[in-house]
């Protein structure tokens, strides 16, 4: 039985049947999340016997990374077996006193959104929420992280039950008792999912948005089919939710599509009673995209007028462009040589 | 994710529930709603499952409504879904989404089950200047091919992987559109299926000069 990933209950139940102190699993959890054990015999605490017990039936996990890139700007790209011959991707970003690690949800994606380099994987397998806490457990700067970013490949609110568990032990006190506050989940806008996250955990939201106009985000993100933009603004504005936490809106320019007057004045009619920012991203390009990032100066020049509206906004500052930035080209091109 | 908002489904009961392949059902209820072609509604059968979402697969006048369901034997609705009989109860959202026909032409792209709305399209009326290209590995889950090639005739194509004999299109749907000489660049394209499948023809359309505008996709997750 594996460990890392069970909630502090599941322990619990695990190891009842060993007939092992109640006090066990408990401190099982805090070695693991809390203290970053590799091997049972670091629980120094518990005794030779029971060591032994939970060594001869469970194992913890743990997968170290197989691949490493590094940019010159410091920002590190792990590549973490995942499924048979699959990878995940998981970038660790330093940026001052701010070490953000971004982690993915499942294997590959099933949302199809134009521009994603992960999409072009297809789907290929959910993680499960060791998996997910694996890419943090295994890191090898996972001391210095200061901010977990679920952003990383996949969707994660089509893994709902798998994310929120990886939440709920990231967040726990016998987990690894980080603030909500530091930890933030970006979905395209899956609404039954973001209800649960939403109503289950006080982490932080950040909504793919790119186009206010349905007809045109369609295009870009075919879930706007079945979820439009304008009904997940609604489900947050029915929760309220920006009273108790930071909402943030993620918005890649691209030239001649979405970045006119006529968006600026849209996302502010939509966002309309929100209390949110939205973050501008540059367009990283992927192989074969008929897609083109806005310039630079237009870049700024649509920050300005949405901050003119009253919308905070930001812009993102893209990083490890020199190790494929965009989201699934390392563990694509990992894949494609595999095959060859 | 458990069976929300509760109130927004409705009980309706199953008028038939048949299997028209070895591997893929249709289940009927009355219609309780009015729906456009190309919209989906939610279904689950007990609060304990998290409801799933399927393309309607019959006319918007017809009397009945129908999906188009594979079992997965590792699933956790579509087993409960084949069990259902004559009369039992299933929990049915309201109909949502906008992959809406269009009157103008289009090529509408289908793997599978995938399908689904665009048979509701065609036998709602919107198959003039409409080609279906509809991509298997089966023979058996050529659904709906009589009705088809009645409605279709030639602009019905079916493209097959499997190795028995057939007079189909062989080889993947992707293959087929890649030995075309012309690709109308003017016409809409929808697409209906899986992500890999989806994400894939889109990207061959574009590269081949169809404008991402000019396509759509409905993706199963």
């Amino acid at each position: 039985m594996i460990l890392v990933g069970m909630t502090l209950d599941e322990i619990t139940e695990a190891t009842k049947s060993f007939d092992l102190p109640r006090y066990v699993a408990r401190e099982i959890a805090l070695w693991i999340y809390r203290r970053g054990i590799t091997n049972f015999n670091e629980m120094t605490n518990i005794s030779l016997k029971t060591r032994q017990i939970i060594a001869e039936n469970f194992e913890l996990g743990l997968t170290p990374h197989s691949k490493e890139a590094v940019s010159s700007d410091g920002t590190k790209k792990y590549l973490f077996p995942a499924h048979t011959d699959k990878y995940i991707e998981t970038a660790y970003i330093p940026d001052k006193n701010r070490k953000t690690l971004c982690i993915s949800t499942q294997v590959g994606c099933k949302m199809g959104c134009l521009f994603c380099m992960t999409a072009k994987q297809g789907f290929q397998g959910q993680l499960t929420s060791g998996e997910i806490l694996n890419q943090i457990i295994s890191l090898p700067e996972k001391d210095l992280l200061t901010n977990l970013v679920y952003m990383g490949m996949g969707e994660p609110f089509d893994n709902t039950v798998e994310v929120l568990k990886s939440l709920s032990i990231l967040t726990a006190d016998y987990g690894m008792a980080i603030s909500h506050k530091k930890i933030t989940v970006s979905t395209i806008g899956i609404i039954p999912g973001m209800r649960s996250f939403i109503e289950k955990t006080q982490c932080q939201l950040a909504i793919s948005l790119h186009s206010p106009f349905d007809d045109e985000r369609v295009k870009l993100m075919p879930i706007e089919n079945i979820y439009p933009i304008k009904e997940v603004v609604q489900v947050l504005k029915d929760y309220a939710i920006e009273k108790q936490r930071r909402i943030s809106f993620e918005y890649i320019l691209f030239k001649g599509i979405n970045d006119s007057q006529l968006h600026i004045n849209e996302l502010a009619r939509l966002l309309n009673g929100l209390r949110c920012r939205i973050n501008l991203m540059r367009f990283h390009p992927i192989p074969g995209t008929s897609l083109a990032g806005t310039d630079e100066e237009s870049l700024q020049e649509f920050r300005n007028k949405l901050d003119r509206k009253g919308i905070i906004t930001t812009i993102r500052a893209s990083r490890g462009m020199d190790i494929m930035a965009a989201c699934g080209l390392l563990s694509t091109k990992e894949l494609q040589e595999n095959k060859t | 994710m458990k069976f929300e908002n509760i109130d927004e489904y409705r009980q309706c009961r199953v008028v038939s529930n048949i299997m028209i392949s070895n591997t893929t059902a249709v289940l009927t209820i009355k219609r309780p709603f009015t729906f456009k072609a190309g919209q989906c509604i939610n279904i689950s059968v007990n609060k304990s499952i998290p409801p799933r979402i399927y393309s309607i697969s019959s006319a918007e006048k017809n009397e009945y409504v129908e999906i188009l369901y594979k079992i997965v034997k590792t699933g956790k609705l579509t087993p409960l879904l084949k069990e259902l009989n004559e009369n039992s109860l299933i929990a049915v959202s309201k109909p949502f989404g906008k992959f809406f026909a269009s009157p103008l032409p289009a090529w509408l792209i289908s793997s599978g089950t995938g399908i689904a709305p665009f048979l509701s399209m065609i036998l709602s009326g919107y198959g003039e200047n409409k080609v279906l290209i509809h991509g298997n590995g089966n023979l058996s889950d050529f659904y709906y091919s009589s009705m088809l090639e009645n409605k279709l005739g030639n602009n019905y194509i079916r493209c097959y992987t499997g190795s028995e004999k057939c007079d189909f299109i062989r080889g993947r749907v992707m293959n087929y559109l890649d030995s075309l000489e012309n690709i109308p660049i003017d016409n809409m394209y929808y697409l209906c299926g899986s992500a890999e499948m989806v994400v894939e023809i889109r990207d061959f359309l574009i590269n081949k000069g169809v404008s991402f505008q000019n396509t759509l996709a409905e993706i199963y997750f």
